[in-house]
């Protein structure tokens, strides 16, 4: 199915001078204000929420009587079904949600771009089988699968963001191996072949790095869409309730949607707000790294 | 009946004998003349499997009792009242029962309902092959014999305390659709035929259930309203918001798993809406907290008793079941069913102190902050927050407890059959408990084996030997003392919690008339016969 | 290679890989604890030796392995097997069921493609405008929301709220209402979770049409289009689209899967008697032959509309051979 792109321009010299997309990269991206807004908040939070949990020793499972109060001075967010402060949980979420995010996206990303480059270098059986392994995943409901899994197996929030990982690789898988079919028969790596350098160099030094820019604007995606499972999950009863995780928030909250919105609405919130700097991270990250959607930004 | 608060009216109502309490507004109940037709429209979350009283035992009571009738009822105060029996009998020593069938009742397809269909029944009940969930309170059954087509006389071979109160209102089944059939492949399954107020007209699987009145039903005429529709919807959520917006006529207590959404329900009472009508009653059940007694650290009994003084069950009624329930401190709780039987002067306080006195002294010193850890078994929904509570109760008497939420059949197999429990806590309900006898099984020794209903695993001889003597009698009085000192006994060894009893509440619109809500064997009983529509 | 043979190849290819996913299902599943009679009577006060007797009637005290021949076997032949705890055969409940989800899918893909389309034409040819903007705004909204919340906060306004539409269901209970006034009570009830899933999934189309409308804006044969005097309609639409269709179809092959989770949630959320709750259900009642049955059909579902997707390939573009 995959189609063999053109080969692009500005490969070589980019070869050369390393540092010089760099830059380039950055001159398109900073222009980007949405995906500029999107990266200052997302280093914020990364930096900001664990900092904020670990100084003001936020105990996100402390109970109390003070049960389901709306928002105040001393709680900003209210209280939930069982008097605890949903700030200091929302905050613990949005760290756990972070998590998941890297998570699903590392291991995707690890296995796509391991999986994939062998499946374009080696190509022959090897690729076959890949990507039958990539098909087969297409028509698996994983969705379902990974629902029935956690469900029978307890939902452990490792487990889930293992097989979240493990589910996603093929979109990645599909993008290297694109890339690396179209570079294997470039210049500067059949000049290096013939100078006798071995495969495994080729792969890593010759057509890796330049296989990773389209792989880089994916990873935001995949986190975005990691957390969003995760809540899906947890809507449908997959969750670990001993992490504090925002879909869990926002599930147990539903049923207080109308009588005390802050329940679900905050965790609700927090989702949307995180998924949506991680999409926009991607869109800049995808026209500032894609170079024929570079002279348009 | 003059004006009473509902708690008044409760302590009326559950008298020595009581089966069932009743919330019911009295007004309603004597209201003019009933009108006839329209379509009554009820929420139902978990869809109902199967409908025959044999096979589903107390599973959909909700759906089970639109098309069956037992031998008796139970009335508007949970009294037992005539089903197809017109009258009966009780040998003082509750070993042999007489009904006396009302003549003339026609079952669905036109067949008369004789004393065969009800020997077939309870012989079914009993008999291994067919492996009814109900079997084991028939077990003593000695033979049921019928001298004529409109008497039945059943023996046990000794006295059988449970036959009137739980099995006498179980459905009887047509001996002509069932009989020499394999009962888990009988068409009849999908197309029940019963003598019940209603039959089934239409079921489209985890959708709805169409019942249509059955105009030849024996209680002349009823039942007042012509269609009944169960409507699934699967998020209680959403089904309390379509109850609200007026797409249901009614939602019921039953058939919540794990209970009402009760920040909703209560946001809904404090409303005051004009159009709606709130039954409020006691259910018959206590929620527990059990404990595998077999494995360390819940082989000892100091550690269990520190539990229970860790727990805030008070606090655990307010905010989780938004006040809709009450503490309860013995394992036979102050529930309608057990009053007879409960023992007041059992109380287990809230005092982290004295649990963590009793940690110490049963050996478990702190290390750091913490003693030991332990696994809160749940499933998904209502338990999992229940186990968030209990967590944070258990951290500061120095137990890191961790949660595990798995589907209802994965936790209860863990529990019951793979008896993978050690170090572990859980919480379940134990099931309609209209006499003390139906409760205390969880604790016998007879049923500690995998598979057994005896889920902590506590092999108590002389309990054992309580719960057996207080079977095997049938004198009030002698019951109640064997009762008091084996809740005593339960109390000090606490190989179970009690945490709290829940308050039931059935939601309908004003049109609805003539309900009554009562918590028996088979459920949360609102009998849908009597309901009438006013407008 | 031939059509004939390309097709027949990747069909065998697939059916091979479907049975791969139903063993591995039926063995997840199996050996976890727990099963329908638990499900069942796990809270009854039932002894071990009925809970025996009750998996003897239904065929689970047999080995595992025995169960999974049986089941393939019967799976190859072309039945899907029965589910004991619903007393049916699963097609019988899966025919019922399917056309309720089509109801849904089908004019929410129908709905979604061709809004996401025209906006993403839209954003592309005003780039940087802000009709650009709000379709890159509301896009990612729908993008960025979990389904069940936007479907949540669709009833708790639209419905118990504002009173404007039903909250759950596929139809009035109890309406005996029939043709036309049933059709418009249908849509009446279509309305809500069509809007969650058309806004879910038209972000993904809106802003894929973008990008590959702006690449393909960018080619020479564009400027020729133009030059020859074709109006701009023509050039979008003949030409720039027909290019740009390509990498939209591959996104909506791909994401088939991912779209029948949003539907299987928003048919909780609503109560919508589809596919997804009975999934749901049968995970829940460890009804193991409804779930099988479900990869199944699923299975087979997304491998046509694959293939179907790459045949649309070549006919939109008869460059390209297959293989």
């Amino acid at each position: 199915m995959a189609e063999r792109p053109a080969p692009r321009a500005g490969t070589l010299a980019r070869l050369h001078t390393r540092l010089q997309p760099l830059a380039d990269f950055w001159r398109v991206f900073r222009r980007n204000r949405a995906a500029l807004l999107a990266v200052y908040a997302l280093v914020a939070i990364v930096l900001g929420t664990p900092a904020v949990v670990f100084l003001l020793a936020v105990e996100p499972e402390a109970i109390s009587t003070d049960v389901l109060a709306r928002p105040s001075r001393s709680h900003p967010m209210g209280t939930d079904y069982l008097g605890r402060d949903i700030l200091g949980r929302v905050l613990h979420g949005v760290n756990t949600s972070l998590l998941v995010g890297t998570g699903v996206a590392l291991i995707g990303v690890s296995i796509g771009i391991g999986l994939g480059s062998v499946a374009g270098y080696y190509g022959g059986w090897v690729d076959h089988l890949v990507m039958r392994a990539a098909d087969a995943l297409l028509i698996v409901p994983t969705f379902f699968l990974i629902l029935s899994i956690a469900f029978i197996f307890g939902g452990r929030l490792v487990f889930v963001v293992l097989l979240l990982g493990v589910t996603t690789w093929p979109q990645i898988a599909r993008i290297v191996r694109a890339e690396v079919l179209a570079l294997r028969e470039e210049a500067f790596v059949l000049s290096a072949r013939a100078l006798g350098v071995g495969d495994a160099k080729v792969m890593f030094r010759e057509i890796l790095p330049n296989t990773l820019p389209p792989v880089i604007a994916m990873v935001a995606l995949l986190a975005s869409s990691g957390i969003l499972t995760e809540a899906s999950l947890s809507f449908l009863g997959v969750g670990d309730p001993n992490i504090v995780s925002l879909g869990q928030m926002l599930t147990s909250g539903l049923e207080y949607a109308t009588s005390a919105w802050w329940v679900p609405a905050c965790p609700g919130g927090a989702i949307f707000l995180l998924v949506l700097l991680l999409n926009l991270l991607g869109d800049g990250l995808n026209v500032a790294l894609n170079p024929r959607l570079r002279t348009l930004a | 009946m003059g004006q009473m608060t509902r708690r008044d009216f409760l302590h009326v109502a559950a008298g020595a004998a009581a089966v069932g309490a009743a919330g019911t507004r009295p007004t309603s109940v004597r209201a003019a003349e009933p009108k006839r037709g329209g379509t009554l429209r009820l929420l139902q979350i978990e869809p109902a499997v199967g409908f025959n009283p044999a096979m589903e035992g107390t599973n959909w009571p909700e759906t089970q009792r639109m098309v069956y009738n037992g031998l008796t009822d139970y009335g508007p105060t949970g009294e037992l009242v005539p089903g197809v029996a017109r009258s009966w009998t009780v040998s003082d020593e509750a070993d042999t029962f007489t009904f006396r069938l009302t003549p003339g009742i026609t079952f669905h397809d036109g067949k008369e309902l004789t004393s065969d269909d009800v020997r077939f029944t309870y012989e079914s009940i009993a008999d291994a092959k067919v492996a009814s969930p109900l079997n084991v309170y028939v077990a003593n059954l000695k033979a049921v014999e019928t001298p004529d087509k409109h008497t039945v006389t059943l023996r046990f071979s000794g006295p059988n305390v449970l036959m009137m109160p739980g099995i006498s209102p179980v459905g009887i089944l047509p001996k002509h659709v069932w009989a020499g059939t394999d009962f888990r492949k009988n068409p009849a399954l999908a197309m029940p035929i019963g003598t019940g107020p209603f039959r089934l007209k239409e079921w489209q699987r985890s959708s709805h259930l169409v019942f249509e009145a059955n105009r030849n039903y024996f209680r002349k005429g009823r039942p007042y309203v012509d269609q009944v529709i169960f409507k699934v919807v699967p998020d209680a959520a959403t089904g309390i918001e379509a109850f609200k917006n007026g797409e249901l006529d009614m939602v019921l207590s039953q058939g919540m798993p794990g209970g009402l959404p009760y920040a909703q329900v209560r946001q809904l009472i404090d409303a005051k809406p004009a159009n709606i009508v709130f039954h409020e009653f006691v259910q018959n059940f206590n929620q527990n907290l059990w404990m595998n007694c077999a494995a360390p650290p819940f082989d000892n009994a100091k550690v269990r008793r520190a539990i229970s003084h860790a727990i805030n069950k008070e606090l655990i009624v307010k905010a989780l079941l938004q006040g809709f329930g009450r503490a309860q401190h013995s394992f036979l709780g102050d529930l309608p069913g057990h009053k007879w039987a409960h023992d007041a002067s059992l109380r287990s306080e809230y005092s982290p102190a004295r649990a963590n006195q009793l940690l110490d002294e049963a050996g478990f010193p702190r290390k750091g902050s913490s003693r030991f850890a332990v696994t809160i078994l749940a499933t998904e929904g209502f338990r999992v927050k229940l186990s968030e509570a209990l967590k944070a109760m258990l951290a500061p008497i120095g137990i890191e407890a961790s949660i595990k939420s798995y589907t209802w059949a994965t936790y209860i197999a863990r529990i019951r059959q793979e008896r993978d429990t050690a170090g572990c806590l859980w919480t379940i309900f134990s099931s309609r408990q209209v006499d003390p006898a139906f409760s205390m099984d969880n604790l016998s020794g007879a049923n500690v084996k995998p598979g057994g209903a005896n889920y902590c695993q506590w092999n108590n001889p002389r309990a054992t030997q309580l719960i057996d003597a207080a079977r095997s009698t049938a004198v009030q009085e002698k019951r109640k003392g064997l009762y008091m000192e084996l809740q005593r006994l339960v109390f000090d060894e606490t190989p179970v919690i009690p945490l709290y009893s829940a308050i039931g509440v059935d939601m309908f619109h004003k049109p609805v008339e003539g309900v009554f809500s009562i918590d028996g064997l088979t459920g949360t009983l609102t009998s849908i016969e009597g309901v009438w529509l006013n407008k | 290679m031939s059509l004939h043979r390309y097709v027949a190849g990747r069909l065998a290819q697939s059916l091979f890989l479907i049975l791969l996913v139903i063993s591995l299902g039926f063995f997840v599943m199996r050996l976890a604890p727990g099963d329908p009679v638990l499900y069942l009577y796990g809270a009854q006060n039932v002894s071990a030796e009925t809970l025996d007797a009750m998996r003897r009637q239904w065929g689970l005290d047999r080995p595992l392995w025995q169960q999974y021949t049986a089941y393939v076997g019967n799976l190859l032949q072309g039945n899907l097997g029965y589910s004991q705890l619903n007393q049916q055969p699963v097609a019988r409940m899966l025919a019922r069921i399917i056309p309720n989800t089509l109801l849904l899918m089908i004019p929410s893909l129908v709905l979604a493609t061709t809004i996401g389309v025209l906006l993403g034409i839209l954003a592309a040819r005003r780039l940087n405008s802000w009709g650009d903007y709000l379709v890159g705004a509301v896009s990612m909204v729908g993008y960025s929301t979990p389904p069940f919340w936007l479907g949540i906060v669709f009833i708790v306004v639209f419905a118990s709220g504002l009173r404007w539409l039903p909250t759950q269901g596929m139809s009035t209970l109890g309406s005996s209402a029939q043709g036309l006034a049933r059709a418009l009570d249908v849509a009446t009830h279509m309305v809500l979770p069509l809007g969650v899933l058309v806004w879910w999934y038209l972000a993904a189309f809106a802003r894929l049409t973008r990008a590959s409308m702006l690449e393909e804006s960018r080619k020479p044969y564009l400027m020729t289009a133009r030059m020859k005097g074709l109006s701009e309609a023509h050039v979008i639409f003949r030409h720039a689209f027909r290019n740009a269709s390509r990498p939209i179809l591959t996104i909506l092959g791909l994401h088939l899967g991912t779209m029948f989770a949003g539907t299987v949630m928003t048919e909780v959320v609503f109560a919508w008697p589809g596919m997804g709750r009975l999934t749901f259900n049968a995970i829940i009642q460890h009804d193991y032959p409804v779930v099988l049955g479900v990869f199944v059909v699923t299975g087979v579902a997304v491998v046509m509309a694959n293939l179907l997707i790459d045949l649309l390939y070549v006919l939109l573009d008869p460059r390209i051979r297959y293989g």
